[in-house]
């Protein structure tokens, strides 16, 4: 396992850097100059447009600037400086502005993925009744329902005319204003908290089903277990004395999340249903059934469990995914992430910080991948760690 | 009995296309009622019958509505001009104007049929390019395996990790002009080359083990000939379900592009919303006052989202028997 | 017991909370479109500038300013005029033995940093010498301020006098050397110290962090979370607080701090009063909150989140609609300072044929764009001077096409072309003011026929109003037999068409617009169509050369007395209306939203708007 886990992060290392150095490329080759800016105030003289080009290093021939750039980025981590913020470096916006993006959508995406697999559980049940073309119908509909218009659609409709959840932007100034907080320190402390409690989880989860036998025992405790996670994130957040801006930022995700999730549930819970309707042929539900067990057991025990599986390789390749579709979500929600630095950065030809967060956006992916192959190797016994067994898809 | 000989041999006799033909039908028909019990299917297959008909009309409406009104210049996509109505652009359904104008006076309806047939030219050619290229991959992958599958999957690996959406809004300010055509075959590559290679990669590697493949290597076809004739028809089923949900991507794409300000393109149901919203008629309460501004457009890329997509379900129960009924 | 401490812990909160909300005295809300990018002044007014940094930056003094509505030149730090304006022949030379130019400026006594310590000629100096000895690294709006080229030295004569010794008579030196930001001596002198020794200096200063800018402004540096606001609070010890300006129909200006200084330019102040201007400022706080797209900001308005937003380039006409007789907010419209056009590569034929040239002016109707497809919200422009710039502005340049019918303008379009020596294959018929046959194919006087010809726009996404503009010029000058093709696209992709770097730019025509720097003095004028102008040495892009023009804009430039000046001025104007090197198409006006339940202005019509004014946040008054 460990050998197979160091193959693959050097064969990640390969492709960062080839995917980095074709990024950079497709940015060179364009237009993009980031002087233009100043072209269009007359009292700027033309000259300070060529010693500002010479700053930003842009008169150097291509592949030297492209032989440092590489250098900078994996010998010192160095992407650079941005050329619209000159010379703060790339990396500086990157870490500010990475925990706000992976907060919102991380968040929305368990949330779609919890929707999506308890109604195709539902669903998978009830082939052919009317739930089940409802369900599918609203799902396919809001999946393939334009974004940025539903988006619109819908933060008119809470934040305006029900007025229960903030316009845009992440914070309330007003709340944050002279306490000297950074939004910052919050959003990384939102992503510990929330990584410890799905650590938490997780450990209460496997050690319940190792050691106890009894059904009805173990759920209580998996339920005991969320709940006290819960409790125990709410106490927590409150005592330190962030707890009021946590609330705001929650508050702020409010709507970006229902759009998301709105958006989203239905590609999770279709496969869910696909997934289950698949092992609910398979054999050994067959006979379960014959030997009476209830339909519900069935369903939760024995289909649900082999369905995860996709479901949990889907739920972690899609978060690149939805990285993806951060620029448009970001825009309408003046969510400032990585997808707004990105767009920010092609309109005003600042391709070192276009490069840099494209990479960041890769590198995600691909962390994203390995993960998934990880777990889906874990989950699955059938498989081995050898090449052609993982290309499975 | 012998008559029973005969017809058979007669049978025999004929040549393989009729052979090929007649069993094409029969599969045809076979598929076509599970397609039909897929509910979805049948649904998507209307709706995009709909708009292709819509796309279709787009000339005839022109021509009547220019006719009906004396003005035949107020029914153009992007230079048009509605002088008839007294009021102030936009403006809310008339009887020459069935769905308003838009902020420059433009008839929407005309825009609207006009962009029809643009987003399936898109659609289309992304579509097919892509999966064209993907199904050749994949079957080229799965025939030779070894080192060229490697590497193949290792392209598809490359080309998955592109972050789909900000590629294309890179490629935007790099393409001198970004035109629609461009956008198509720009996807069609980025789609080509990635995640499909390996979805049907796996399509043929089923077909691969078929005892009809071993056959034909041993009657002496050749490698070129058993992938292109062989191996691929039969993975197409595959292909044409991956094709569906390609074109729903790539209308999709175009459409946030669009609104995103990142396009060339003159005219695009992307395109009407993104005049409707730059220019300030999507905020707040206007969002009912105006509500012909993008209702219109933002329904015309759902539904033919949907169409396709709901067309590729429907497929994908042909494909996939063991999501049918019982 | 502890049910009811909890009870009461939680109320406590609550109510903090809540207190700490409605004690917001007197603050300011601006709504901002994109964030600052720096807090360093260095970058920020340099190659990081944008408007947005402007808006938010109150903190930096100069010399000499502008009123606000009027844009005349007034002094601010200094007291009084310079001594010599223009400045006279100085007895010191150059190294080489050049002659050399100086005027003296004296400063106020007790005008003091934000710190406590008083802003004197040594900071003065140090700005200017830092600025010069990093022009290359600061770049932008820095260099457009000091001019390297005709600025040589400055030097403290006393702690409360500086005189300035520059290579040119140039009217640069008031309008922009003067102009000029300063900074603390104090603050900066060692990082600049440590900049010069490091590898690359410029790359040290612009990247130094700068917590707390230093300010001697109306407002100091609050806080700043980034992408989400940025807080101003006034500035308590500013010495021209309180400071009354009075604007005279005459042209006179007083102004006067009460207890401090009185003084009066420009005339005596008596008869009819523009407007009294008192500065604050008036606000406690000036919250800047960051919005990304403008539905927001607007939604943002309505709700009251914001009190005004600030957006260079207004309101869209469906943004202005929206918020049209909502109560409590109220519209102002003004023009901006700056314009759309068209123009023409005058280096290839036939764009350096005037009749050419004339011709696609008159087919270009931009009533019919204007008024009726943009209903409005572009109004047309054929003067190079905004009208609103109601002091230099020539009312009467000749206006090419105006008010002519289509048929019309095609048989004029005609006339001139066949003057010319153009000819068509079909050539375009017009009866009764109708067009009967549409024009195909134009033969050059050269005989060759004309080559499909690019024009080149910002596309929809970017720019609607000259993407339509576009469009309908295309349609036109084919239906008239010129062979063009507009392409739309981005702005990068245009800038780097018409600005190429180092070398002459080979396009055929293109759409853009300028932003005209300072209205006070138009020498863009010379900027853009003097022929020794000409790109890639400066930002003469269309490579017009013309004796004519080239002697009136030399005239213009050189003349220091305003009224002669002003005559220049408006010769330049005719010359260019008539000859066409641009044709300006439209200026679409400036549309701005407030909340007028809560914020008051003094005055709401200037050029560029409320927001085109240094003074409007010292201004503004909050009222409850």
């Amino acid at each position: 396992m460990a050998k197979y886990i160091a193959k693959r992060l050097v064969q990640i290392l390969l492709v960062v850097f080839l995917y980095a150095s074709i990024v950079y490329f497709i940015f060179y080759l364009g237009p993009a100059d980031p002087t233009a800016r100043f072209i269009g105030n007359p009292d700027i003289p033309p000259e300070a447009r060529q010693k500002l080009a010479e700053q930003f290093g842009l008169n150097k021939p291509p592949h030297l600037q492209w032989l440092n750039y590489m250098r900078n980025m994996f010998i010192e981590f160095d992407l650079g400086r941005s050329l619209s913020s000159y010379p703060r470096p790339v990396w500086d916006f990157i870490i500010t502005r990475w925990p706000r993006t992976i907060v919102l959508f991380v968040s929305a995406i368990l949330i779609s993925y919890y929707l999506g697999f308890s109604l195709g559980k539902f669903i998978a049940w009830r082939r052919g009744q009317l739930s089940d073309y409802l369900a599918t119908i609203t799902g396919v509909s809001l999946w393939t329902v334009f974004t940025p218009w539903w988006a619109l659609l819908l933060i008119w409709f809470f934040s305006f005319r029900l007025g229960i959840f903030p316009i845009n932007q992440f914070l309330t100034p007003e709340l944050w204003s002279g306490t000297g907080v950074d939004s910052q320190s919050i959003f990384i402390y939102m992503i510990l908290s929330g990584l410890l409690a799905s650590f938490f989880l997780f450990l209460a989860y496997y050690l319940t089903k190792k050691f106890v036998v009894d059904r009805v025992l173990a759920r209580i405790i998996k339920y005991s277990a969320a709940g006290v996670t819960l409790i125990g994130l709410i106490v927590g957040w409150l005592i330190s004395g962030f707890g009021t801006f946590v609330g705001d930022i929650l508050w702020h995700m409010g709507v970006p999340i229902i759009t998301l999730a709105t958006i989203q549930f239905g590609g999770s819970m279709l496969l869910m249903r696909d997934s289950m309707l698949e092992t609910i042929k398979e054999d050994y539900i067959t006979t379960a059934r014959a030997k009476g067990i209830s339909d519900k057991q069935v369903r939760d025990k024995h289909a649900a469990r082999t369905a995860l599986l996709p479901l949990v390789t889907s739920f972690i390749l899609a978060i690149p995914t939805a990285l993806d579709g951060a620029m448009v979500i970001e825009i309408v929600f003046s969510w400032p992430g990585i997808g707004l630095t990105f767009l920010r950065a092609i309109n005003t030809g600042d391709y070192p910080l276009a490069v840099g967060s494209y990479t960041f956006f890769g590198l995600i992916a691909i962390t994203a991948h390995l993960v998934a192959d990880i777990i889906y190797s874990f989950l699955d016994p059938r498989i081995s760690y050898e090449e052609g067994a993982m290309k499975s898809g | 009995m012998d008559n029973e000989k005969k017809r058979d041999f007669e049978e025999l006799q004929q040549p393989l296309w009729r052979v090929r033909l007649r069993l094409f039908r029969k599969s045809f028909r076979e598929n076509w009622s599970i397609f039909k019990g897929s509910v979805l299917g049948p649904i998507g297959l209307g709706i995009v019958i709909f708009f292709a008909i819509f796309a279709i009309f787009y000339p005839f409406y022109v021509n009547i509505m220019g006719s009906v009104s004396g003005r035949p210049s107020m029914y153009e996509p992007v230079t048009g001009f509605a002088f008839d109505i007294a009021g102030t652009h936009p403006h809310s359904p008339t009887l020459h104007h069935p769905l308003g104008t838009d902020p420059l006076g433009r008839d929407i309806l005309t825009q609207l049929m006009f962009s029809a047939s643009n987003e399936f030219i898109l659609g289309l050619v992304a579509a097919v390019g892509g999966i064209f290229i993907a199904t050749t991959l994949g079957a080229i992958s799965a025939y030779y395996g070894g080192l060229v599958d490697t590497a193949l999957m290792r392209v598809a690996d490359i080309f998955m990790v592109f972050p789909f959406v900000a590629t294309i809004a890179a490629l935007s300010q790099v393409v001198y002009e970004m035109t629609l055509f461009r956008l198509a075959l720009i996807i069609a590559v980025l789609s080509g080359f990635g995640g499909n290679v390996i979805m049907l990669k796996s399509g043929a590697l089923q077909v691969k083990v078929k005892p009809y493949i071993e056959a034909a290597k041993v009657a002496g076809g050749s490698n070129l000939y058993i992938i292109f004739s062989h191996i691929i028809p039969n993975v197409l089923p595959l292909s044409f379900l991956y094709m569906m949900f390609a074109v729903t991507g790539a209308i999709f794409t175009e459409a946030t592009l669009a609104f995103l300000g990142l396009l060339d393109v003159r005219m695009s149901w992307g395109i009407m919303i993104q005049t409707a919203n730059d220019a300030g008629y999507l905020v707040g309460s206007r969002l009912g006052t105006f509500w012909y501004l993008w209702i219109p457009a933002g329904l015309a890329i759902t539904f033919l989202c949907a169409g396709f997509y709901f067309i590729g379900r429907g497929l994908n129960e042909v494909v996939n028997p063991k999501l049918r009924e019982r | 017991m502890k049910k009811k401490l909890a009870v009461i812990g939680i109320l406590a909160v609550i109510l903090i909370f809540t207190a700490s909300l409605a004690g917001q005295a007197k603050t300011y809300k601006i709504g901002l479109l994109d964030d600052i990018t720096t807090l360093n002044l260095w970058a920020g007014i340099g190659p990081d500038s944008t408007t947005y940094n402007f808006a938010v930056y109150n903190y930096w003094p100069t010399l000499y300013s502008l009123t606000d509505k009027t844009f005349q030149f007034v002094p601010y730090v200094a007291d009084g005029m310079p001594s010599d304006l223009p400045p006279v022949k100085s007895e010191e030379t150059t190294e080489e033995g050049d002659p050399l130019w100086e005027s003296t400026v004296k400063l106020h006594e007790n005008y003091m940093w934000q710190d406590g310590t008083e802003l004197t000629a040594e900071d003065v100096v140090f700005s200017y010498h830092t600025v010069q000895e990093f022009s290359d690294s600061l770049g932008g709006n820095w260099v457009a301020d000091l001019v390297p080229s005709i600025f040589y030295d400055v030097e403290a004569i006393d702690s409360h006098t500086v005189k300035f010794y520059i290579t040119e008579k140039s009217a640069k030196f008031k309008w922009g050397i003067l102009m000029m930001g300063l900074v603390q001596k104090a603050k900066w002198e060692h990082i600049v110290e440590e900049a010069k020794q490091q590898e690359n200096p410029g790359k040290y200063l612009l990247n130094y962090d700068v917590k707390q800018p230093m300010s001697a402004d109306p407002f100091v540096f609050g806080e700043r979370q980034e992408g989400a606001f940025i807080t101003n609070k006034k500035n308590e010890d500013w010495y021209l607080e309180g400071q009354e300006t009075t604007l005279y129909e005459n042209g006179a200006v007083l102004d006067k701090v009460p207890g401090k200084y009185e003084a009066t330019y420009y005339g005596e102040p008596e008869g009819d009063v523009i407007v009294d201007l008192k500065y604050g400022p008036h606000v406690d706080e000036v919250l800047f909150k960051v919005y990304k797209n403008m539905s927001a900001a607007v939604l943002a308005l309505q709700k009251g989140d914001i009190d005004f937003i600030h957006n260079p380039n207004g309101l869209e006409k469906g943004f202005a609609d929206q918020l049209r007789g909502k109560e409590g907010i109220t519209l102002v419209e003004n023009q901006p300072n700056g314009w759309r056009y068209m123009t023409f590569n005058a280096r290839k034929t036939p764009y350096d044929i005037i009749n050419f040239r004339k011709a696609v002016a008159n087919l270009i109707d931009k009533e019919f764009v204007t008024q009726t497809v943009l209903q409005g919200v572009a109004q047309p422009q054929y003067s190079v001077i905004p009208p609103a710039n109601t002091f230099w502005y020539n009312p009467d340049v000749p206006k090419i096409g105006k008010g002519m019918e289509r048929g019309a303008r095609i048989a004029r379009a005609v006339e001139l072309l066949k003057e010319a020596g153009f000819s068509w294959e079909k050539e375009p018929v017009v009866e009764d003011g109708e067009l009967t046959q549409a024009g195909e194919g134009l033969i050059l006087p050269s005989g060759d026929k004309m080559e499909q010809q690019t024009l080149l726009a910002p596309s929809a996404g970017y720019d609607p109003m000259r993407a339509t503009f576009a469009i309908w010029i295309e349609r036109w000058l084919n239906e008239a037999g010129i062979p063009v093709r507009a392409k739309l696209t981005g702005f990068n992709t245009i800038v780097q068409e018409v600005f190429p770097s180092g070398e002459a730019p080979t396009f055929d025509m293109y759409i853009l617009g300028w932003g005209l720097g300072n209205p006070a003095f138009p020498d863009f004028m010379y900027d853009f169509w003097h022929s020794s102008t000409s790109h890639p040495k400066g930002f003469n892009t269309t490579g017009y050369s013309s004796e004519r023009f080239d002697e009136a804009a030399e005239k213009f430039v050189g003349e220091w007395d305003l009224n002669q000046a002003k005559e220049y001025a408006y010769t330049c104007q005719e010359i260019l209306a008539e000859e066409v090197p641009y044709v300006v198409l439209f200026y679409s006006p400036l549309t701005e939203a407030y909340r007028s339940g809560r914020v008051e202005f003094q005055f709401d019509q200037a050029l560029d708007g409320l927001q085109g004014g240094y003074g409007y946040q010292s201004l503004t008054m909050v009222i409850e």
